[in-house]
């Protein structure tokens, strides 16, 4: 396994769009009217150029990119054909998504938010079965869904709360939160500590193997623990917007750089069978 | 010219397998491969240990074999399966080959092959792989491998032809399991052969069989 560094930033840029959009599903089935939000609009096109530099991680990985328009050839037996149609459908629905809330706003983008959810799942589930190969049993086990699901719930949740924290500063200049925008920050926040929560279950599931061992086993625990313990601080110092960013981002950045470790650790973690 | 033989196969006796690679160079040398790339490999499998007994003798179970191997054209192959661009794709006669004006370079299917036969040739950005020696085969000849072994450890035919003449293929270690691909190649064991999921040795020429 060499020169996985696109794929690990195709794939944690993509779950960070889908559990963005997930998070934002999450939200307006809990009753939010995500349509007359302000803040949607910047959601949703972070959300969309982060798919967009994905996808182009995922053309770096490639030999021979400009041969790339075969690669849904092979939809009806080749997961990795599957990946990239879902992943191509889940952009495309963003755009549409992002095209409508300017142009209609509130007609239609609650279906299409419905089914981005939907074909953004889809590529989850495409993305992980690309890796559950017959012959690599390092990865072809129960522990791969559960930790790119963890990846997902965490990054789109952490994703979404600090645009809204950054969205909060820019329109009150730090004065304090609306009521909406806690409530949103609530549900963001609980996506992500159901993320963490899966990825306990995820390290549970891992086969011992040779390979997951070394500085990269320790780093990517401490760094999430570290993160979960900053983002406690920042539930109790309640009331502080300015102590609360600087808590948010300290947050982000230490799950964030778990997260790249861990995916960097899953790639190095590939053992086949034979030879 | 002749008609191509229906599934063909590769034939391998380990146990006049010299391990010479007389096959490696042949391969190497008929399809003008860069370094590096490796269709078809040899992977010597040792291991074993001396005892020493309370009157003073010494007892071995010290073993080593060799086993030449190269795509193993597989009834299910997991290469063709796994490609997105069908680049990998298997004709009639059962051949896995690579159209390479289709490939990407993605390497999925080295990711998935437990024989390692897809092999990336980093300076093109693709992938290639044994073909059978097809313009060898059609023209009446012999794949190159077979055609160079020394000790005729390396033959093939009709797969059917072969497990009639030799008797069922016997897969020892470190090749994988054959439920996992079924290949369509003979191996007839080394009589110290150990079966596919033995621990009791290890490779000993690692550099020269892992991937390209």
């Amino acid at each position: 396994m060499r020169d996985h560094w696109s794929l690990v930033l195709f794939t944690l840029l993509i779950q960070t769009a889908v559990g963005g959009v997930w998070c934002l599903q999450a939200a307006s089935f809990g009753g939010m009217r995500l349509m007359n939000l302000p803040y949607l609009t910047y959601q949703l096109v972070l959300i969309f150029m982060l798919s967009f530099v994905g996808l182009g991680g995922a053309f770096l990985h490639l030999g021979k990119p400009f041969n790339s328009y075969h690669v849904i050839r092979n939809v009806n037996r080749s997961w990795l054909s599957r990946e990239i149609v879902t992943v191509g459908i889940f952009c495309a629905s963003l755009l549409l998504l992002m095209v409508l809330d300017r142009v209609r706003p509130g007609m239609l983008n609650g279906r299409i938010l419905f089914i981005a959810s939907l074909t953004g799942g889809m590529a989850l589930v495409a993305m992980t079965r690309v890796y559950r190969l017959r012959t690599v049993p390092s990865w072809n086990h129960a522990g791969t869904p559960l930790a790119f699901l963890s990846s997902t719930l965490i990054l789109g949740g952490l994703q979404c709360t600090v645009l809204l924290d950054l969205y909060g500063w820019l329109r009150t200049g730090g004065s304090g939160m609306l009521t909406q925008d806690y409530i949103l920050k609530v549900v963001f926040m609980a996506c992500a500590i159901a993320g963490i929560a899966c990825k306990f279950l995820a390290a549970g599931l891992n086969p011992k193997i040779s390979s997951n061992s070394g500085t990269y086993l320790t780093r990517q625990p401490v760094l999430q623990a570290g993160g979960l313990a900053i983002w406690m601080l920042y539930i109790l110092i309640n009331g502080d917007p300015g102590w609360q960013s600087i808590l948010l981002i300290l947050t982000a950045c230490s799950l964030i750089s778990g997260e790249v470790i861990h995916r960097n650790q899953f790639y190095k973690s590939y053992q086949r069978v034979g030879l | 010219m002749k008609s191509m033989p229906n599934k063909p196969a590769f034939f391998l006796d380990t146990q006049i397998c010299t391990g010479c690679k007389t096959c490696i160079v042949a391969c190497v040398d008929k399809n003008n491969l860069d370094p590096g790339i490796r269709w078809r490999r040899v992977v010597e499998y040792t291991g074993g240990e001396w005892k020493s007994l309370p009157d003073g003798t010494f007892q071995q179970s010290v073993f080593s074999y060799y086993i030449s191997v190269s795509c193993n054209h597989c009834a299910e192959p997991i290469c063709v399966e796994a490609c997105p661009t069908t680049a990998m794709h298997q004709d009639e006669c059962g051949i896995v080959t690579v159209d390479q004006d289709k490939c990407i370079g993605c390497r999925y299917c080295q990711w998935a092959c437990p024989y390692s036969a897809p092999q990336y040739e980093a300076q093109k950005g693709l992938v290639s792989k044994c073909n059978f020696c097809i313009d060898e085969i059609t023209s009446g000849g012999s794949p190159a491998c077979v055609a160079a072994c020394p000790t005729r450890a390396l033959a093939f035919g009709e797969y059917d032809a072969l497990l009639t003449n030799s008797g069922p293929s016997l897969t020892t270690a470190p090749l994988p399991d054959e439920k996992l691909t079924s290949p369509v190649s003979v191996f007839k064991p080394h009589n110290l052969g150990k079966p596919v999921d033995s621990t009791a040795g290890q490779i000993a020429n690692p550099e020269e069989i892992k991937d390209a």
